[in-house]
């Protein structure tokens, strides 16, 4: 056994040409939007299918995308395999102690007479962030007796099933210290399991950001968690997008953004929140 | 302006001024283009942010751009000048030659913000004027003319900056050594060499010497690793990963240097490589896989994760070899899945030379695993080992797993089949042609099939599953013979045009009369996938009945079925196409008028490459992109015009270089006449 060589034919290779094409055909479906700079990615992520619909290369496959009665539901099976990004437990953690610290006991002040909490984790992938809030929200000791709801949504539907699971492997806790990690988790054979405690508020929806009516089955939230999402979107989904995280907030209500974004390019009603720890963005007062 | 309007812009409420300003979106005319000014420099940024947006869509360019520009001149007012700026860099070349104007009368602070402006639009007719701006009176004028030069690149620009890394003034020198490094443009090491001793401009330098392949370059760098200054020994790691990922100057060098980095080093590379920016994961990934020391794996392993850099990471692995196996092995275990999954096809290469036992018995256990992703890559990996001692794992994998792992186990099954068909086929043979991976099975099969093994084939055509149909067509027509020829017709009528569909492409393949008769009839049916795939099988058997048909399907509506049709008439060297391919660079689908062009250049008739100009203004990238490339191939000398005229107002850039590439093409000497 000494010729390792791969066997077969050579991996395909996606062209600047098809891979603006099947970029375009995917930014039009969803408004998620990939630079030059993400062929690599796109490639590798799609080369799967190209065998799944029996096609032999990416021009093909561009084709399959563009003519076949099957097209939409692969432009899905494709949408899926390019969103599905991995993510951990207590991510950019001081935003975390913002939540936590800051915007919770706000919250909870506003809201002590109907004694009810809605947070959004918009784009949720896999679920680490909802249960991480969780997590936070239970800490924190707040809100105790409420009726409290952490909402992830996702276009991607495998990882809201993944999400849903709620079991996770060791690289979900690159982030988590040992304490937490006892507290809130047990140890099973096929990876850590959330605790039912964590998942009684953690709740799941297969819902596309950009989908106007559905999206409204959110109802009205306390705090959006929109981190790393708008990030992918071009100017007019994210546009959409932020009308529609607008749409949801309550007045008063708090977005906050991945620590490399922010709304300074945007054409925007949400005022700035100086936090301790943090910028954040907050629906004003006025608003409705 | 209507009272009310006026009152809103008036408002103490922000979002009341703001929405004011979005409402004139479209519809301002000149008499609010005072309004629109003075809320580029309004207290909150929601207002001057809104006002930038509708400012910079103004119609009217000749009413707003001196109005932006003389904002330019309002120092007591630094919101609206930085909005200023930034409305006029939205507008773009348009406001350049006003600009240039204006300079000279233009004060230092001014000319400061006019000279960003230029730098932001970053047109190359602003060079000149910027490089005469370099020996400005007026230090922040010079330093922003180095930083705007950066941004504009080009030839002239790049020799003005290195001009100035001689001059004593430090700031200038760093705001021409950022520029020089924005463009990537090369720097000698003898120049750049002495600045990264001062303080200054280290970080600067560093990143310079990223582009001088050298030993004295990886010398200094490597050096730079150890700086007490985090944001400097970054700087030195990205331009050290540059400089060994692009030239193999100074290799030498860089593996001695990297081979001997401390632990704290390879900590500073292994927190770059996990949370820095792209580039700079690349760069740590090579200096890691480089320096192969055993506590950079765990990070290496780690960014194995990230699609984004997953080929950096395979490159060091397979370059650190056979030693790096059992740390490896360990390592999967304690790895996201995704990781483990591009890692995993790696381990037959990394086990070169080395007893494959242990790594079969890693995949054996892979293969039964429920994640899809795993299992898929150890299928792969078996594949590549063409480990003969796994076809029952592989077997079951494929009727247990999920979708990718029925396809890698298939893929492995027919890659052993190549080295030991006779292994394979006792594996497949007698194996049911029904319930999960049946397709597959059938896929295998044909590839290690016997003529008996037809009538197995022409059982599964009854298969409830439509993919099983589909797999036994294609193992029919490439086992070929009396089987193929009486039964695959028969599946043109199969209820799903999927199934129809193959059973074309399959007739295509094995041809002969009958073949054809069914094919010809195929053209008309129902589904356009069936037309389409029915007119390239007629291609395939070179069926010379087909032509008029095919002529008439040109007009297809349907683009599928339009674009296959002028496929095959090209494949059947129709001669009389000329004028129906012209019509069809009318048609509504790009794809079809993209393959028309082709086949008006294949044919090479005189007025070919004036058809094929036409399309430079076709509304989609992708057909003008062909045009050019097209009018590169042909080299008739009267494409010229007609491209030189659209690359004047290209913004695509593919297109542009597709342009540009075939101007080159075209200039004397590469020419053909006639």
């Amino acid at each position: 056994m000494d010729d390792r060589r791969p066997a077969g034919p050579p991996d395909p290779e996606l062209d600047l040409e098809h891979f603006r094409l099947i970029r375009d055909l995917i930014r039009a479906f969803c408004g998620i939007h990939f630079g030059d700079d993400a062929r690599y990615l796109v490639e590798r992520r799609l080369r799967d299918r190209l065998d799944v619909v029996g096609v032999p290369d990416f021009a093909e496959y561009y084709r399959f995308l563009r003519y076949d009665t099957a097209a939409r539901s692969e432009v899905e099976e494709a949408v899926e395999a390019l969103t599905t990004n991995e993510t951990y437990f207590f991510r950019e953690e001081y935003q975390l102690r913002a939540f936590r610290d800051e915007i919770l006991p706000e919250v909870e002040r506003r809201n002590r007479e109907r004694k009810k909490l809605v947070v959004w984790s918009a784009g949720c992938s896999t679920g680490e962030e909802v249960y991480t809030i969780a997590m936070m929200l239970l800490e924190s000791g707040r809100c105790e007796g409420w009726d409290v709801r952490v909402f992830g949504n996702d276009i991607n539907r495998r990882v809201i099933a993944q999400a849903r699971r709620g079991v996770y492997g060791r690289s979900a806790f690159r982030a988590t210290s040992s304490e937490r990690r006892a507290r809130f988790f047990r140890e099973e054979d096929d990876g850590l399991h959330v605790t039912d405690r964590v998942r009684g508020l953690a709740h799941f929806g297969h819902l596309n950001l950009l989908d106007e009516d559905r999206i409204a089955l959110v109802g009205r939230v306390d705090v959006v968690f929109c981190r790393n999402v708008l990030i992918y979107f071009d100017a007019a989904a994210r546009s959409k997008a932020l009308h529609t995280l607008w749409d949801r907030l309550v007045p008063g209500g708090w977005l906050l953004l991945g620590h490399a974004e922010s709304l300074i390019n945007s054409s925007t009603s949400f005022e700035i929140a100086r936090l301790r720890e943090d910028l954040v963005y907050r629906k004003p007062e006025t608003a409705r | 302006m209507d009272p009310t309007v006026r009152a809103q812009f008036a408002s103490p409420d922000p979002e009341v001024r703001r929405s004011a300003i979005a409402d004139l979106q479209g519809r301002a005319d000149g008499s609010s283009v005072a309004f629109l000014v003075a809320a580029l420099g309004d207290a909150d940024w929601r207002v001057r942010k809104e006002a930038i947006r509708v400012t910079a869509s103004f119609a009217d360019r000749a009413a707003v751009i001196p109005a932006l520009v003389a904002a330019l001149g309002t120092p007591e007012n630094v919101g609206l000048r930085n909005a200023a700026v930034e409305a006029l860099t939205i507008v773009g070349t348009p406001a350049v030659a006003p600009l240039l104007g204006a300079l000279p009368a233009m004060g230092a602070d001014t000319r400061r913000f006019a000279i960003e402006a230029l730098g932001e639009i970053g047109d190359p007719a602003a060079t000149s004027a910027l490089v005469e701006a370099l020996a400005d009176q007026e230090p922040n004028v010079r330093y922003a003319a180095g930083e705007a030069l950066g941004r504009i690149g080009g030839e002239a620009a790049a020799q003005a900056l290195l001009s100035v890394l001689t001059v004593s003034d430090d700031l200038l020198r760093l705001a021409a050594l950022d520029g020089l490094n924005r463009m990537g443009a090369p720097v000698p090491i003898s120049v750049v060499a002495p600045l990264a001793e001062r303080k200054a401009l280290r970080g600067a330098a560093l990143t310079a010497l990223g582009r001088c392949p050298s030993g004295e370059a990886v010398s200094i760098l490597s050096s730079a690793l150890k700086d007490r200054s985090p944001s400097t020994a970054r700087a030195a790691a990205t331009a050290l990963g540059r400089l060994i990922g692009s030239s193999d100057d100074g290799a030498g060098e860089a593996t001695s240097r990297l081979r001997a980095l401390s632990s704290d080093e390879v900590s500073l590379l292994s927190d770059l490589a996990r949370s820095g920016t792209e580039e700079e994961r690349i760069a740590a990934v090579r200096l890691l896989g480089a320096a192969q020391h055993p506590e950079g794996l765990a990070a290496l392993v780690e960014a194995a994760g990230d699609d984004s850099i997953v080929r950096e990471v395979e490159r060091a692995l397979l370059v650190w070899g056979p030693a790096v196996l059992d740390a490896l092995l360990v390592l999967l275990d304690r790895t996201s899945s995704r990781a483990a999954a591009s890692l995993i096809p790696l381990l037959p290469a990394l086990a070169t030379g080395r007893d494959p036992t242990p790594i079969q018995r890693r995949l054996r256990t892979l293969l039964s695993t429920d994640e899809d992703g795993l299992a898929a890559a150890a299928a792969d990996a078996v594949g590549r080992l063409q480990a003969t001692g796994e076809i029952d794992g592989l077997m079951t994998a494929l009727r247990r797993g999920g979708p990718r792992t029925i396809r890698a186990s298939c893929r492995a099954l027919l890659a052993i089949a190549t080295r030991d068909r006779a292994a394979v086929r006792r594996a497949v043979a007698g194996t049911p042609l029904e319930g999960r991976g049946a397709e597959a099975v059938c896929e295998v099969l044909a590839a290690v099939a016997v003529p008996e093994d037809g009538a197995t084939f022409r059982a599964a055509l009854a298969s409830e599953d439509a993919r099983v149909r589909r797999a036994a067509i294609d193992a029919l027509a490439t086992l070929g013979g009396p089987d193929a020829a009486e039964a695959i017709p028969f599946a043109l009528a199969d209820e799903a045009p999927e199934v129809q569909a193959t059973a074309a492409r399959a007739l295509g393949r094995i041809g002969g009369p009958r073949a054809s008769d069914a094919l010809l009839a195929a053209l008309s049916a129902t589904d356009a996938r069936v037309r389409a795939a029915a007119a390239r099988a007629l291609a395939d058997a070179k069926e010379p009945r087909a032509v008029p048909l095919l002529r008439e399907r040109v007009r297809s509506e349907d683009g599928l079925v339009a674009l296959a049709a002028l496929e095959a008439l090209a494949v059947l060297g129709d001669a009389s196409l000329g004028s129906l391919l012209v019509e069809a660079l009318g048609h509504a689908d790009a794809e079809v008028v993209k393959q028309a062009l082709r086949s008006i250049g294949a044919l090479r008739e005189p007025r070919a490459a004036t058809r094929i100009a036409l399309c430079l203004d076709h509304p989609s990238w992708d057909v003008r992109s062909t045009a050019a490339t097209l009018l590169g191939a042909l080299r008739d000398p009267e494409s010229q015009a007609a491209l030189t005229a659209r690359l004047a107002t290209e913004e695509d850039s593919l297109v542009t270089s597709a342009i540009a590439e075939a101007l080159g093409r075209l200039e004397p000497g590469n020419q053909r006449h006639g």
